[in-house]
């Protein structure tokens, strides 16, 4: 059988699956670090107290709206949605009740600028799938990207991440097409590959919402890239504090691998490949990836000189790729749409998208996506919704306090790496 | 203070024996468990996953303290963490903090006296949810969108705390 065929298999099951709650209303409940910490979780309780059979409970990662969180919605059985914003305890009792009745909540006025005005690719559909289990993920394309790569040689794939310009969103940029032919030519097996979600920096909170929202792209991603590079373990490297990614990464895999798409033979194509997590223990070293791999290895938290790069000598000494969780998710789009798609996105030299955690002195905060070459002036005050009433702009801080801060000024740069 | 005793140690060897290959690499996992057991990393508990995983005790103890997330001295009852953070002080959280040390009566990095339960007030320089700052932490729990009258409303609501 074709890893086309299994997988068309596996998706025809999810829908079936999923066709158990057609006529209902589907009520997601947007649970995130973030939302959590503003009362997602008493939601969550009330709706499961309170909602009846003819209703349907979901629990999906936050679509980056932080300043609404809690965010609830409300899908109706002719599949007319209402998001609504800031619910409480009480206020889920009040939906219960209203749905019991066989009636949805109103149309509330949805402040749709912040979504609007952003493009997600790596971040298409976070907050409205359902991030504790495969099956929403697996229905709407979910591990198509895959199927697509298995479908043809490792060298396929690494000419279509070419075409696409994707560059690492660690911070450096390097080619993440390169990067994987450096670690596939270097000497020594076995070589593996590291999912860097350590995220210590202060003020970014990008990848946590991804694994949070997403985890099944992010996994599909790194399944990609390990194809392509000829890699059979990988490892994915979650932050300390990052309790809620690791549970619903966790989650993910083992659903994953119950289905064949993590195994000795990932959809019949006889590929091998195993993937594990690790955690990191705090600090914002740790990110940098040679101190990971200190980390990894069991020693002190401090960085190794360089060269040798992983790709030549990283874990264990062995040939290691070590990719940021966002630059990995995108390589489910890059399969799928193709990579003229993604080119098309940006500017050459710089294509696709970045996603950001914007917070501080502005209306709205959150997590945007926008394409390269977009003015910051655009993410701050038209996504951001401008200033806060009564503050002016000092500085904009751009990557984290490491990056140092840039004058208002720069409000018209444009967003480049 | 932990039980170190050597039924204690006895029943840590045997978890670290079934949940802890005897690889260098699986040092910080190790650390891991002993702090989500102990709240912190005990003197006798890091001598055991040094034998168990054949490093030096004082390969353990410099490999545990260069890792922030990781604490060698015991913590008060009650873990209270502020977020310093850039967005939590735009948000108001230097007033939350002036809230929780009035109240507690202790500076960042103490513990409160004894008689009742004691607190330890930390802060960090992040918490990663800057988007619904202020932020505090107690118990390991977050709570966003926070202000100093719901914070001292929160320390109060411990358990046998008596307010000084
Ligand atoms: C001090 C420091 C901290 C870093 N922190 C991170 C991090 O948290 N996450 C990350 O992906 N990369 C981080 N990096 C970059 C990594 O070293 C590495 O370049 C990156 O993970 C490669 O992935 P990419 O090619 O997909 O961008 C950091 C680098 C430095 C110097
Ligand atoms: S939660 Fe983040 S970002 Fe936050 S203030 Fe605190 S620092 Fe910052
Ligand atoms: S974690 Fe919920 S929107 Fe940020």
């Amino acid at each position: 059988m074709t890893a086309n065929a299994a997988y068309e298999r596996l998706r025809k099951a999810a829908i079936d699956r999923l066709s158990a709650h057609i006529g209902k209303f589907r009520v997601s409940v947007q649970v995130g670090h973030c939302s959590s910490s503003v009362g997602a979780e008493e939601v969550v309780e009330s709706f499961q107290g309170d909602l009846l059979d003819n209703s349907h409970l979901v629990i999906t990662g936050c679509d980056g709206a932080c300043f609404d969180a809690p965010l609830v919605t409300v899908t109706d059985p002719v599949g007319s949605s209402v998001r609504l914003p800031r619910v409480d305890f009480d206020t889920a009792v009040r939906i219960s009740t209203m749905l019991e009745g066989g009636a949805a909540p109103l149309r509330y006025e949805d402040d749709t600028a912040f979504l609007s005005g952003q493009t997600r690719v790596a971040l298409e559909g976070i907050g409205e799938m359902d991030a504790d289990g495969i099956d929403e993920y697996l229905a709407s394309g979910g591990y198509g990207g895959l199927t697509e790569a298995l479908s043809g040689s490792h060298e396929v794939v690494i000419e279509r991440v070419k075409t696409s310009g994707l560059r690492g969103r660690g911070g450096a940029y390097f080619p993440a097409a390169l990067k994987w032919e450096g670690a596939r030519k270097a000497a020594g097996e076995p070589r593996y590959l590291v999912v860097n979600s350590e995220e210590g920096e202060p003020g970014l909170f990008k990848d946590r919402h991804i694994m949070e929202g997403l985890p099944h792209r992010v996994i599909e991603g790194a399944l990609i890239a390990a194809y392509a590079a000829g890699i059979e373990t990988v490892f994915i490297y979650i932050n300390a504090e990052a309790d809620l990614s690791s549970t619903r990464v966790e989650k993910a895999l083992s659903d994953a691998m119950a289905l064949g798409l993590i195994g000795n033979d990932v959809l019949g194509s006889g590929w091998a490949v195993n993937v594990e997590i690790r955690r990191g223990a705090g600090g914002y070293v740790c990110g940098e990836e040679t101190t990971l791999l200190n980390t990894m290895e069991g020693y002190r938290r401090e960085p190794r000189l360089r060269p040798p790069f992983p790709t030549e000598s990283g874990y264990l000494g062995r040939p290691t790729v070590i990719n940021n969780a966002e630059t990995l998710t995108n390589l489910p789009f890059i399969m799928t749409a193709g990579p003229e798609a993604f080119a098309a996105i940006g500017v050459e030299g710089a294509t696709g998208t970045k996603v950001m955690s914007l917070s501080g002195a502005t209306i709205r905060s959150g997590l945007v996506e926008v394409p390269f070459s977009t003015p910051l002036r655009e993410v701050v005050m038209d996504i951001g919704g401008g200033l806060l009433p009564g503050q002016t702009l000092t500085a904009l801080g751009v990557g984290g306090p490491s990056s140092g801060l840039l004058p208002p000024s720069a409000l018209d740069t444009r967003l480049m790496p | 203070m932990t039980d170190s005793s050597k039924s204690a140690r006895n029943e840590l060897r045997n978890v670290l024996r079934e949940r802890f290959p005897r690889e260098h690499g699986q040092l910080l996992p190790a650390l891991h468990y002993l702090q989500h057991e102990f709240g912190f990393l005990p003197d006798w508990g890091m001598e055991v996953v040094s034998w168990h995983l054949g490093i030096p005790a004082s390969e353990v103890y410099g490999a545990a303290t260069s890792y922030l997330e990781l604490r060698v001295a015991e913590p008060g009852d009650h873990v209270v963490r502020v977020c310093t953070g850039l967005a939590c002080r735009v948000a108001g959280g230097d007033g939350v903090l002036d809230a929780l040390k009035a109240c507690l009566g202790v500076e960042i990095g103490e513990t409160t006296g004894t008689g009742g339960e004691t607190v330890t007030l930390e802060n960090t320089a992040c918490g990663f949810l800057c988007g619904v700052a202020p932020a505090i932490q107690i118990d390991g729990r977050w709570h966003g969108r926070t202000t100093p009258e719901r914070a001292a409303a929160a320390i109060a609501r411990l358990s046998h705390w008596v307010v000084s």
